[in-house]
């Protein structure tokens, strides 16, 4: 790792002052589980001069509900929401969520803010500078996106709008979105489905900082379901997951939410299989016709076929799971 | 054999304590003052010329003590096949190959002076597929002076260059009988071709060394070797120095299974050192190891069985391409040492054998747990259950009718002893319930059992020394240089020493693996410590109990042969009360009258044959061979993939287990491994780059993705060794050997799909599904 300056920051103005006033140079540290890596790896050709520390604002970490329903500061930690009782009886599938990231060490770092910003896990993007130099590819302004010829079996089946086919590896994004979630930055508010791009990942300018999610109180009768599919039962990013929200009156659906992450370089909405489902009593049949819709549009790279049929199954199961 | 009162006792690990309170001291912990950090930089290019190195600015940077560069080391080069120079000098053949080193005065100024050496290289043409890298006119050769290259003089495997495809750096050719023959008299002749990852061994401790140049002239190196005193002998050579003037030191080491294979790491340290004549401590990265271990090589295989109705194997003709990488390191042994894994198995009256170790530009492969014989084993033995399928036979009674037994004769020539393989089958089967229906499957989960077998051979020819001291209180200090790499060596070696003096392990001191003062070994490979160094051990305890004698025979006025020792008090046979304790042989002051010290020397070297050069044949080529058997129990999810492994148990043939609780702790790792091997665990090498150089992205099982420990079985099935220490030999290599197959026989078992390329993942077995539906839907 390099030297850099490490500034503790007392609230989120002078944090976004500290990365305005640093033209680029600064990143933020909330619990670094995911940016020391990157600079462990030195994996971007521009290195920060000065990490601007937003542990040091306090409130940053509340978890509040209201008559609207919760709010998370950004600095949550993924294991206070995990374990915090309002949202395991209230909000269970973002418990769910949090619960499945990584493991206990990562969990007791990383912060919700941290989790939806977190950059992508593109081997080829990865790959660290020490062993041969890093990899200019497309997303960091090369020429070449190398998953498209190389490997890319963890790769987007739904396209890369920007020619970049990495996933959003967010646990919790898939989640919140299905959930209806807004998030509010130190510039706007808007739905967390409009605060992911394809590339560079999320829509916050680089001196403008994510401070607080709100997830709407559910439906009455609603209920959900998420399913992280992954390739060890600890540690492991998802292959897919989905998260499913129903709300079953006398047997049909009213409403349905699907949202599949780590299939698309954003938290991917399967519209077509929400539609299928409204109006209709929700059986094996139905979730089975919802998964073949929500994948029907796939369009899988040369070594990722197997997630699209993955990601089928676990659509049917979150359904099956959540009427 | 006598009542034993330590050997095959549950012993508590002479090292626990130290090791869970972490006061046992690593090659990593080793501080020094005035320490200075190397580090490596490394090449973009899977192959390239080397034009022109521009190291100024580096050298410039305050804080940098050093630089150097293939152009300011000697020529001499390291391998079995001499073929790699510490630093590349004119060109580099694998990403990742280090070209030039710095020393500074922190880690972090030393990899920003490493990112200021300015390299200008040529590209060139670059092969990648060993099957592509092995034929005549290959689109690169990767050692145009292979047949130069000197060749390490230690006993060394019958050699076969083949001039006319270069990128071939050894053809090991095995043959009995007349395969072509023996096909045409069988009732069924089955082919197919099977195929393995490359893999990482996963240590804990990363590759480091810190080197020394001291006042005294003589330079010491502590570090994470296996062989510390062949690594002593690269040095003295390279270097140029006299061996008396180096000291390798190894201390505990983090891990093993065969990958302690960087002798360019230490040489690097020791050449900064030399240079500055200040410590300096060099540490691989884990994405280092991933790209500068030589982890275990990938392979394909080509299998060819030829079987009468009965299920009587009568040919058997394999040909195994092993990719070897950029460099040899000890792959020409891999490719010699592979083919036992099926000769100590099988009686196959019709044999032939071809393994190809072949050069690409991916980085250099070499030795891992198993070492090559995990790649026969999980071709033959997914081939045995394929051939049983055919022949409507139950796959166990396949390998039953065709196992070798005690005295028979395998196809190398050599008279088989110590056979636990039948057994090891007999107690998997039992403990699967083999034979009895698993589980209704249930929606998409179907279940099924799988077994294999396997065998791992131990080289022999190869000399273990020891040393044992009696102090002038009783106590007994063992010198032996077997490195303790977590294995439980020093223990062993404690419980052979106690059982010879009668003593309790708490009497026993064990004093290891440093060259200036234990004596030779010849590495902690090939899972041969037990039965060499523990030969040795035996051997020293006996010499210096024949002098204690001698001493305590004129005290007594007994003849020596009479007497016996127990509880640090010799006496008199049969006249128990008749006798004086050890410390009354040495003066008040602690020495002895006669002699000054009591040290008993102990050699073991392992009887070898001659082997011919052309059919491999020989009485004696192997030291002995460990047997085992595994069985597994897996549910397979037809529609996303995934595999369940419900149940995994392995029985294995030691000899005799010395320390019954070290044996378990061993099958316990194979397990680990072998289910990694299995079902997660790939280097992806695309284009010469591997792309999952971390424990993020490379898939190690943990702990949850274990069977339960109520779901898994370690068991033995000792068939003593008339040459080994009590009879134990070596088998903690054969552990992780036949798992694959079981799981993959299992897999098969359960969706009717065999996957032929480890590992066995989510999308192979979803695209085998996929198209064996196809198949069924054609018309």
């Amino acid at each position: 790792m390099k030297p850099f300056q490490h500034v503790n920051a007392s609230t989120t103005d002078e944090a976004a002052s500290l990365l305005h006033k640093s033209r680029g140079k600064a990143k933020l540290i909330a619990g670094g589980t995911d940016l020391l890596g990157i600079l462990t790896d030195d994996i971007l050709p521009a290195y920060p001069r000065t990490l601007v520390n937003l542990k040091t604002i306090p409130g940053l970490d509340s978890i509040k509900e209201d008559s609207k329903g919760l709010r998370i500061g950004a600095l949550a930690k993924l294991s206070d929401i995990a374990g915090h009782p309002v949202i395991k009886d209230r909000y269970p599938m973002i418990a769910r969520a949090a619960g499945s990231v990584a493991m206990p060490q990562v969990r007791n770092m990383g912060t919700i803010g941290g989790n939806l910003c977190q950059d992508n896990r593109c081997w080829y993007y990865r790959y660290p500078n020490h062993l041969g130099g890093r990899l200019i590819c497309l997303r960091k302004g090369g020429t070449i996106c190398y998953t498209l010829t190389r490997d890319n079996r963890l790769d987007s089946i739904f396209g890369g709008p920007e020619g970049c086919f990495a996933v959003c590896p967010s646990d919790i994004a898939t989640s919140l979105v299905a959930m209806g979630a807004t998030v509010t930055t130190t510039r706007r508010a808007v739905a967390l489905q409009d605060f992911f791009t394809p590339s560079p990942g999320t829509i916050l300018d680089a001196d403008e900082i994510l401070t607080e999610i709100q997830v709407p109180r559910p439906r009455e009768g609603s209920r959900s379901a998420y399913l992280k599919f992954r390739l060890r039962k600890s540690i492991d990013f998802a292959m897919v997951n989905v998260a499913c929200v129903l709300t079953v009156e006398g047997g049909l659906c009213r409403e349905a939410s699907i949202v599949l992450g780590a299939v698309a370089p954003t938290p991917w909405r399967a519209k077509g299989a929400e539609d299928v489902l409204r109006g209709r009593l929700v059986d094996d049949a139905a979730a089975e016709e919802a998964g073949q819709i929500a994948l029907a549009n796939a369009t899988p790279l040369t070594m990722n076929k197997y997630k699209v049929a993955i990601a089928r199954v676990l659509v049917k199961r979150a359904i099956l799971a959540s009427a | 054999m006598t009542e034993l009162s330590v050997i095959g006792k549950n012993t508590l690990r002479i090292d626990a304590l130290d090791k869970v309170t972490g006061k046992a001291k690593y090659v990593i912990d080793v501080m020094l003052p005035g320490m200075l950090y190397g580090k490596m930089l490394r090449s973009p290019h899977p192959h390239a010329r080397i034009i022109n190195i521009d190291t100024s600015r580096a050298a410039r940077l305050a804080g940098v003590k050093a630089v150097i560069t293939g152009r300011d080391i000697s020529p001499e080069r390291l391998g079995f096949i001499r073929d790699r120079t510490v630093l590349a000098i004119d060109r580099v053949r694998f990403i990742g190959e280090p070209v030039a080193a710095v020393a500074a005065v922190t880690r972090e100024l030393a990899e920003e002076a490493a990112g200021l050496i300015r390299v200008d290289y040529e590209p060139l043409p670059a092969v990648f597929d060993p099957e592509e890298a092995m034929k005549p006119n290959p689109a690169a050769v990767i050692h145009p002076e292979l047949l130069k290259y000197a060749l390490h003089p230690l006993p060394f495997p019958p050699y076969r260059f083949e001039p006319d495809r270069p990128n071939i750096l050894i053809h090991r050719h095995v043959e009995h009988g007349d395969v072509e023959q023996g096909f045409k008299e069988s009732d069924l002749v089955l082919e197919d071709r099977f195929s393995a990852a490359p893999m990482q061994h996963c240590l804990m401790e990363p590759h480091n060394c810190v080197a020394q140049m001291g006042a005294d002239g003589i330079l010491t190196v502590w570090t994470t070797t296996y062989w510390a005193h062949w690594f002593k002998a690269e040095v003295s050579r390279v270097m140029g120095l006299p061996p008396s003037r180096v000291r390798v030191i190894s201390l505990y080491i983090g891990g093993n299974f065969g990958g302690r294979t960087t002798p360019h790491l230490g040489l690097t340290a020791a050449l900064l050192a030399l240079k500055t004549q200040q410590p300096v401590k060099m540490a691989f990265t884990r994405e280092e190891v991933f790209i500068d271990s030589a982890s275990r090589e990938p392979m394909v295989l080509y299998i060819k069985d030829g079987v009468k109705k009965d299920g009587t194997l009568v040919a058997r003709e394999m040909k195994a391409i092993i990719n070897a990488g950029a460099y040899s390191s000890l792959i020409v042994q891999i490719a010699r040492s592979s083919v036992f894994a099926t000769v100590g198995v099988y009686r196959m009256p019709h044999f032939k054998f071809d393994a190809y170790a072949v050069a690409t530009n991916e980085p250099p492969y070499g030795p891992f747990i198993g070492f090559g014989g995990s790649h026969i084993v999980w071709a033959v033995e997914n081939h045995m259950d394929m051939l049983a399928e055919k022949l409507e036979m139950d796959p166990l009674e396949m390998r039953r009718r065709n196992l070798l037994k005690e005295a028979d004769e395998d196809v190398c020539g050599q008279i088989n002893h110590s056979t636990g393989a039948r057994e090891c089958l007999d107690k998997m089967a039992g403990w699967i319930e083999w034979g009895t229906t698993p589980p209704l499957p249930s929606g998409s989960w179907k279940v099924g059992k799988g077994v294999a077998q396997g065998c791992r051979q131990t080289i022999a020819g190869t000399t273990s020394v020891a040393a044992v001291k009696v102090h002038e209180d009783g106590a007994i200090e063992v010198r032996h240089s077997a490195h303790e790499v977590g294995q439980g060596c020093n223990t062993t070696m404690a419980q052979i020493a106690a059982e010879e003096f009668g003593a309790t392990v708490d009497m026993v001191k064990v004093v290891f693996t440093d060259t200036a003062i234990t004596p030779f070994e010849f590495g902690t490979v090939s899972m041969r410590s037990t039965f060499n160094t523990g030969n040795a051990v035996q051997l020293a305890c006996q010499d210096a109990k024949r002098q204690l004698f001698a001493l305590a025979s004129a005290k007594l006025g007994v003849p020596a042969e009479g007497l016996d020792i127990r509880d640090n008090r010799i006496y008199v046979k049969g006249v128990p009360e008749r006798g004086l304790r050890v410390p009354e042989l040495f003066t008040p002051l602690g020495y002895l009258v006669k002699g000054g010290e009591l040290v008993g020397n102990g050699v073991f070297t392992c009887p070898i044959s001659s082997e011919d050069i052309n059919t491999g044949q020989g009485k004696r080529v192997v030291a002995y061979l460990s047997h085992g058997a595994n069985a597994a129990e897996v549910a397979v999810n037809t529609e996303t993939g995934e595999v369940k492994l419900l149940r995994l148990g392995g029985c294995y043939d030691m000899g005799r287990p010395i320390n019954p609780k070290a044996c378990e702790a061993m099958i316990q790792m194979g397990l680990a491994i072998g289910t990694g091997t299995a079902l997660t665990e790939e280097m992806v090498v695309r284009e010469g780059r591997i792309v999952n150089p971390n424990f993020m992205d490379y898939k190690a099982p943990m702990a949850m993705d274990m069977p339960s420990t109520d779901r898994v079985a370690y068991q033995f099935a000792p068939a003593p060794h008339r040459e080994g220490p009590y009879g134990a030999k070596g088998f903690a290599e054969n552990t992780p050997v036949p798992v694959a197959p079981a799981i993959g026989n299992a897999v098969y078992h359960a969706i009717g799909v065999r996957i032929k390329d480890l590992p066995i993942t989510k999308e192979k077995i979803l695209a085998a599904l996929a198209a064996k539906a196809g198949r069924a839907s054609a018309p």
